[in-house]
C-alpha cells in the first residue's frame, strides 16, 4: 500500500486533481488491491445511480438525449474503430448486426433537437400517459401543465421540421401530443409504419379521445407483438382504470414496477397497490 | 427477417435505454480528470454487451447492470495498462491484452442486490452519511456537500467512505437471502 491507495474514492468520485488523477491511473495496474476495490466500488456507485440518481440522470436526461434509431441506415452513424470492425466482423450474429447503428446513434445523438420541443425542460409531466417516443418518455412526478407556463404554448417549427425530415414522424407527434393537438399527432402517427411504438402512441390519441375500446385494442396489439412493451403497459392499465376494471388495471401497473425502470417503476408500483385498495373496498 | 431484425434492434435499444443513465453517470466522475472521453467508455461497453446480447437479455436489469459496470471496469483498467506500457515504451502483451467478462462468472454479489433492498440499506445508514451519499448520488460535488453540511470538504470524503462501507456490511444480508432463495439458479 502506497499513499496512492488511499486516494481510490477521490479518484472514484472525480475530486483529484489532474495529475494526481494521472498518477492514480498510472498506479492502478500495479496494485491489485486498488483494482479490486475500484471494481467494488464501481459496482456500488452503479447501484446508487439506479436507484438514487436524481439529479445525475435528470442531467443525462436533459443533455442530448438519444433520438429513436432510424430504419434506414443512417449517414450521422460514425463508422466502427477499425479493431472494433474486425471483431465484430467474426462474432456478431446477423440478426444482431441490425443492432449496432443503435448504439452509435444514441453515442452520435443529434444534438440539435432542442428539449423544449419535448417540453423536457418541465419539472413535471403533463401527460399521465406515456409515448414510445425515448425523448418524451422521461419520467418525471406528474402534475398536469398550467396554461401560463410558456413552453406549452410554444412549439418551435424549426427542430419540429428537422425531426419530419429525418423522418422521425413518432418524435414528431410526441411533441403535438405533449401539447394536447391530438389531430396534428395522430396525422404524422398514421404516416408512421407499423410497430408497436406506433400502436401505443395512437393509443394515447384515442385515450384522450374517450375511445377506450380502440385504445384497449391498438395496446393489446402492442403487446402482442412485444409484450414487455413499458409504455403499452402502462397505457393500458389507464385504459382499464377508465373502464373499471380495477384489478386487471394493476396487475397491468405491476408488470411496469417489474421493468425497473426509474422513476416509472416507482409510481406504477404506488399506483397498483392504490388501485388493489379500491378494487379490495369495492368487492366487499 | 426485417421483423426478427426490427424487434431485436428495438430490445437492444430498449436495454440501452434502461441502463446509459446509470452506466453514464458513474463513467463521468470516473473519467472526470482525464483519461478516457465517458461516453467511449460507455459505448464501448455497449459494443461487448451486442454479441452477448443472447444472454443477457434473459438476465435481471441488476445482473445486466452488473455486468455492464464490470465489463466497463475492466475497459477502463485496459486503458490504464495501456497508458503505463506506452507511456514506458514497453508493449506486453499480457498487459495490453483486453480483458473480457464471461457470463458464467458471477459479478461479485452484486447483481443479486436488488433496488428496493439498496433502499432499504441507505435508509439505516446514519443520517449524515445517509443524507450525504443521497447527495453525492444525485451529482453533487464534494464542494457542494461540503457547503450544504458546512463542513470541511475533507469531511464529506470521509463521510462517503464510511458511508460506503457501512452500504457494503448492511447489504451482505439482502445478498445471503438472494443466495438462499437461489437467485444464483
Amino acid at each position: 500500500m502506497n499513499a496512492n491507495c488511499t486516494k481510490l474514492h477521490l479518484f472514484i468520485d472525480g475530486e483529484l486533481g489532474d495529475a494526481e488523477a494521472e498518477a492514480f491511473r498510472s498506479h492502478l495496474p500495479r496494485c491489485p488491491a486498488c483494482e479490486e476495490g475500484l471494481k467494488d466500488l464501481l459496482q456500488l456507485e452503479m447501484l446508487a445511480a439506479r436507484a438514487l440518481g436524481g439529479a445525475a440522470l435528470e442531467a443525462e436526461a436533459a443533455a442530448p438525449a438519444p433520438a429513436p434509431a432510424p430504419e434506414k441506415p443512417d449517414t450521422k452513424v460514425v463508422p466502427l474503430r477499425p479493431w472494433a470492425r474486425r471483431a465484430y466482423q467474426a462474432v456478431i450474429p446477423l440478426a444482431m448486426a441490425a443492432c449496432l447503428s443503435a448504439i452509435f446513434v444514441y453515442r452520435q445523438a443529434p444534438a440539435d433537437v432542442p428539449g423544449v420541443v419535448f417540453l423536457e425542460d418541465m419539472g413535471t409531466r403533463g401527460l399521465e400517459e406515456r409515448l414510445s417516443h425515448p425523448r418524451a418518455d422521461h419520467w418525471r412526478p406528474y402534475g398536469p401543465m398550467r396554461g401560463s407556463e410558456s413552453s406549452v404554448e410554444a412549439l418551435p417549427l424549426r427542430p419540429l421540421a428537422d425531426l419530419e425530415e429525418r423522418e422521425d414522424l413518432r418524435g414528431v407527434a410526441a411533441a403535438y401530443l405533449l401539447r394536447g393537438d391530438l389531430r396534428q399527432a395522430e396525422a404524422f402517427l398514421e404516416r408512421e409504419k407499423p410497430s408497436a411504438d406506433r400502436d401505443n402512441d395512437l393509443a394515447v390519441v384515442a385515450l384522450k379521445q374517450r375511445s377506450l375500446t380502440q385504445a384497449l385494442e391498438l395496446l393489446n396489439r402492442a403487446l402482442r407483438a412485444e409484450p414487455r412493451h413499458p409504455q403499452a403497459l402502462w397505457n393500458r392499465g389507464l385504459v382499464l382504470r377508465e373502464l373499471d376494471l380495477l384489478d386487471r388495471a394493476a396487475d397491468s401497473f405491476e408488470q411496469v414496477a417489474q421493468l425497473g425502470e426509474q422513476g416509472w417503476s416507482q409510481e406504477a408500483r404506488q399506483e397498483a397497490e392504490r388501485l388493489r385498495g379500491l378494487y379490495g373496498k369495492a368487492s366487499k | 427477417m426485417a421483423n426478427l431484425f426490427n424487434r431485436e434492434r428495438r430490445h437492444f435499444e430498449a436495454f440501452i435505454r434502461r441502463h446509459r443513465p446509470s452506466l453514464l453517470a458513474v463513467a463521468r466522475r470516473l473519467c472526470a480528470r482525464g483519461g478516457l472521453d465517458p461516453e467511449d467508455l460507455v459505448q464501448e461497453a455497449f459494443e461487448r454487451a451486442l454479441p452477448e446480447y443472447e444472454h443477457l437479455k434473459d438476465r435481471t436489469d441488476p445482473a445486466a447492470a452488473a455486468w455492464l459496470c464490470t465489463t466497463m471496469t475492466n475497459r477502463f483498467l485496459d486503458y490504464c495498462r495501456r497508458q503505463r506500457t506506452e507511456n514506458r515504451g514497453l508493449p506486453h502483451l499480457a498487459l495490453v491484452q483486453d480483458s473480457m467478462v464471461s457470463l458464467d462468472a458471477p459479478q461479485e454479489s452484486w447483481e443479486l442486490v436488488s433496488n428496493d433492498a439498496f433502499h432499504a440499506a441507505i435508509e439505516r445508514l446514519k443520517p449524515h452519511l445517509r443524507d450525504a451519499y443521497r447527495l453525492h448520488a444525485e451529482g453533487r460535488r464534494y464542494q457542494a456537500i461540503a457547503e450544504h453540511f458546512n463542513v470541511p470538504v475533507g469531511t464529506v470524503g470521509s463521510w462517503l467512505t464510511l458511508a460506503r462501507r457501512d452500504l457494503k456490511e448492511l447489504l451482505q444480508p439482502s445478498v445471503a437471502v438472494a443466495q438462499e432463495r437461489g437467485v444464483l439458479s
